[in-house]
């Protein structure tokens, strides 16, 4: 009787377990499931239909497609007279304006942390741009950038500099660009200084004991403590500077004589200019790889510079 | 806590997330419907159908499009018609998308390449069958307007408005001519051209000032249009007969590229200072040159007479087309129907049935009815590829000078083009801006282009076999 008991006690307690083992297994993915369905539908199936048609010659306008083998990545890397054109600009883009936007992002951090008023309303200038629309923000820097009435060669001029042909001059226009992406900088500048405000105020009244100064301060204690932070803006900046598209679409279209011509602009010409979208599907397979490597040394030397404590 | 995970059984649990599944699965499954109007619920089965009508009609003409949309309305009750205007900065992304969900509009603006491209893979419908059904004649169009729809001997949309008339104008503003105490005619020639542009150009430390004319656009689009406009106008051509062989590098092209760029260096200074001159959001503004007495000489499209109604209806000017290359016996004042935005109407193959009568129904009343497309563009002043709507004397209310504009449209050429065209030209205006900079001779520029071109040329004709 003991026996049969137990053995009924096990049982009981076994199907016990299972019901609640299962459910929490699953739940989590009834919580999830709604992005893990977008995901899936939305990034995943995209991502390997990409992978795919990178082989083939889809046009994606009826017309029944071929395998073409590594024909699309060969002619990316051997026939395309824009490919390493667009290549090049990019890196100069990036090179350029992933440093500059962190140094200004972080500057502006420090001085919006510096407790001067009105730390708000900056804050809300600063932070406004990221959320103009880009057709709005481009005709601005148009104007801006105007060779005879433009804002910036009015400043030169009082500089005592000559003016700037910021769009006509294939040596300028990718400046332009550089300096018109700083527009957007905003979202950086509130993480940096979300980050500047989490660290503790006892390390510098520590510091200042043993007779800191701001220079010390600043690479001694804030610049360490914001590496993590650093990292974030930087992966974030860097991926969003290989897709930069719209500035270059809107206010150069890749000119003047292809000097604006980013990877993206190529790639969006071929796929939707062009309807080749088994090449533009090759370029973005190319493009994925080399965000995707760049990131993962981004990542391993992370644990040389960046501090988390 | 513990109770409520327990009431869930991992039973439950599955016919759960089974029936999330099939609910999301069915969702997916039902097809995309407009919304039906109020009060038309009760009863589907003469629930009207709609037509969704992707165009680029936007700003002033919108009105003008909804009041067509009105009146087909209204000839048609069993027949809705949504005005969707499209961002002109992203209609290619926009009409690729819809055209590949499957689930595209049922009419589509496009361009002729674009028109051609799609009608080369099978993925619009001919129009034939219905215009053979109702008996439209198709005499009533200019030849070379609705030649520009014919792929493979199949027609697959009818014009609105007239793909000619895009390159073959040159607009001369008499108020400045006059305030410099000139008379001058309209130039013929490229020799006429020049002396008249140079004596109106002013060139200071930052530019230009003033323009007396520039031949090349702003931008590589507009720098491919200008090349072929001025080739035409030197006997060449982009093509040889059968479209086998690019031949915009012959010698005329040649020289036509070595005229623009002495043209822009010499009188306007380089390329650069007519970038900058004319840099600016791109679309027709008031603030543009022509309408500030701050450009002589204009190549327009016809849509100038609708902008110069709204920026400048004071404007004193004059008209005629564009002039030609003397020294070459053989050229001729000639303008290009149909290389460059020639606008017709598709309807998608996925759309069948009543909604494929419907919709041709509309393509129709926007192309060939003259209370339709006929009307739309009168109201803009510009011309329409109906022969009937052009002869309205009303015209001549608006414009002094419309025996000019039709006297324009008769010198267009129409040009055939393939599917492949888009790339092509990108090619040619590649070509033109590294002469313009000094990157490479015209002679180079364009044997370079030639190698580039001929093999899309050849790769579409090997597909195609």
């Amino acid at each position: 009787m003991t026996g049969q008991s137990t053995k009924l006690e096990r049982v009981v307690t076994t199907r016990s377990t299972r019901r609640l083992k299962a459910p929490r297994w699953l739940i989590g993915y009834v919580f999830i499931a709604p992005w893990l369905v977008a995901f899936v539908a939305f990034e995943a199936y995209p991502i390997l239909s990409g992978f795919y048609h990178s082989f083939t010659d889809w046009t994606a306008t009826g017309r029944a497609e071929r395998f073409v083998g590594f024909d699309n990545y060969i002619e990316a890397f051997t026939r395309d007279p824009l490919f390493w054109k667009a290549v090049s600009n990019t890196i100069y883009y990036i090179g350029v304006s992933v440093p500059l936007g962190i140094v200004v992002a972080f500057a502006l951090a420090l001085m919006l942390n510096s407790g001067i008023h009105g730390t708000t309303l900056y804050r809300t200038i600063y932070y406004l741009p990221s959320v103009v629309p880009a057709v709005a923000a481009v005709i601005v820097w148009i104007f801006i950038f105007e060779t005879r009435r433009g804002i910036l060669n009015w400043g030169l001029e009082l500089l005592g500099l000559p003016a700037i042909r910021w769009l006509s001059d294939p040596a300028w226009a990718m400046p332009a660009l550089i300096i018109m992406s700083l527009w957007s900088i905003g979202a950086s500048v509130i993480i940096f200084l979300a980050g500047l405000q989490g660290i503790p105020q006892e390390l510098y009244e520590a510091a200042e004991v043993d007779g800191a100064n701001s220079w010390h301060n600043l690479w001694r204690i804030t610049v360490p403590l914001m590496t993590p932070t650093i990292f974030f803006n930087l992966i974030m900046s860097l991926v969003a500077a290989f897709q930069a598209f719209n500035n270059a679409f809107i206010m150069t279209n890749g000119g003047p004589n292809n000097a604006t011509l980013l990877y993206m602009l190529h790639l969006y010409n071929h796929a939707f200019r062009y309807f080749r979208m088994g090449y533009a599907s090759a370029l973005a397979v190319v493009l994925f790889l080399v965000v995707f490597g760049l990131t993962y040394f981004v990542y391993r030397s992370s644990r040389r510079w960046v501090y988390y404590s | 806590m513990s109770d409520e995970v327990r009431s869930l059984s991992r039973r439950s649990m599955l016919k759960l997330m089974g029936g999330v599944a099939a609910a999301s699965a069915l969702a997916a499954c039902v097809p995309a419907v407009a919304p039906a109007p109020a009060g038309e619920a009760a009863a589907p089965a003469q629930a009207p159908i709609t037509i969704r009508f992707w165009n680029v009609w936007g700003a002033a003409r919108e009105e003008l499009m909804n009041q067509i949309i009105a009146r087909f309305e209204e000839e048609n009750p069993g027949i809705k018609v949504q005005n969707l205007v499209q961002p002109f900065e992203r209609r290619e992304e926009n009409l690729f998308t819809a055209l590949a969900s499957g689930d595209p509009p049922e009419v589509l603006m496009a361009t002729r390449a674009e028109i051609l491209r799609f009608a080369n893979d099978g993925l619009i419908a001919p129009i034939d069958e219905y215009v053979a059904a109702n008996g439209l004649d198709l005499t009533r169009f200019y030849d070379s307007e609705i030649g520009n729809f014919y792929w493979k001997d199949r027609l697959y949309s009818m014009p609105m408005p007239t793909g000619g008339g895009v390159t073959s104008l040159t607009l001369v503003n008499l108020d400045m001519l006059h305030a410099a105490g000139r008379e001058d005619s309209v130039p013929a020639t490229w020799t006429e051209l020049e002396t008249l542009a140079k004596d109106f150009t002013e060139i200071d430390d930052k530019g230009i000032v003033k323009i007396g004319a520039s031949v090349v656009g702003a931008t590589v689009g507009a720098m491919a249009t200008d090349f072929f406009a001025w080739l035409y106008c030197n006997n060449g051509r982009i093509y040889n007969d059968d479209l086998t062989q690019v031949a915009f590098a012959e010698e005329q092209g040649v020289e036509t590229l070595e005229w623009m760029v002495r043209f822009t260096n010499e009188i306007n200074g380089g390329v650069q200072n007519v970038l900058d001159f004319f840099a600016g959001p791109g679309e027709a503004t008031e603030a543009q040159p022509w309408y500030n007495d701050r450009q002589l000489i204009n190549f327009p499209n016809v849509s100038i007479f609708f902008h110069m109604q709204t920026y400048r209806p004071d404007m004193q000017w004059d008209m005629g087309l564009r002039p030609y290359n003397s020294d070459n016996p053989a050229a001729k004042s000639q303008g290009l129907s149909g290389e460059t935005f020639a606008w017709g109407y598709v309807v998608p193959n996925v759309v069948t049935g009543e909604r494929r009568n419907a919709a041709f129904k509309w393509v129709q009343k926007i192309t060939y009815d003259e209370d339709g497309g006929g009307w739309f563009v009168k109201q803009q002043g510009r011309p329409s590829p109906l022969k009937a709507v052009n002869e309205d004397p009303s015209y001549y209310e608006t414009n002094p000078h419309w025996d000019k504009v039709l006297k324009s449209l008769e010198s267009d050429v129409s040009v055939q083009i393939l599917p492949v065209h888009a790339q092509v030209r990108d090619v040619v205006g590649q070509a033109v801006q590294a002469a313009l900079f000094g990157d490479a001779s015209p002679a180079e520029a364009l044997a370079q282009a030639t190698q580039q071109a001929q093999s899309i040329v050849d790769g579409y004709w090997s597909q195609s076999g």
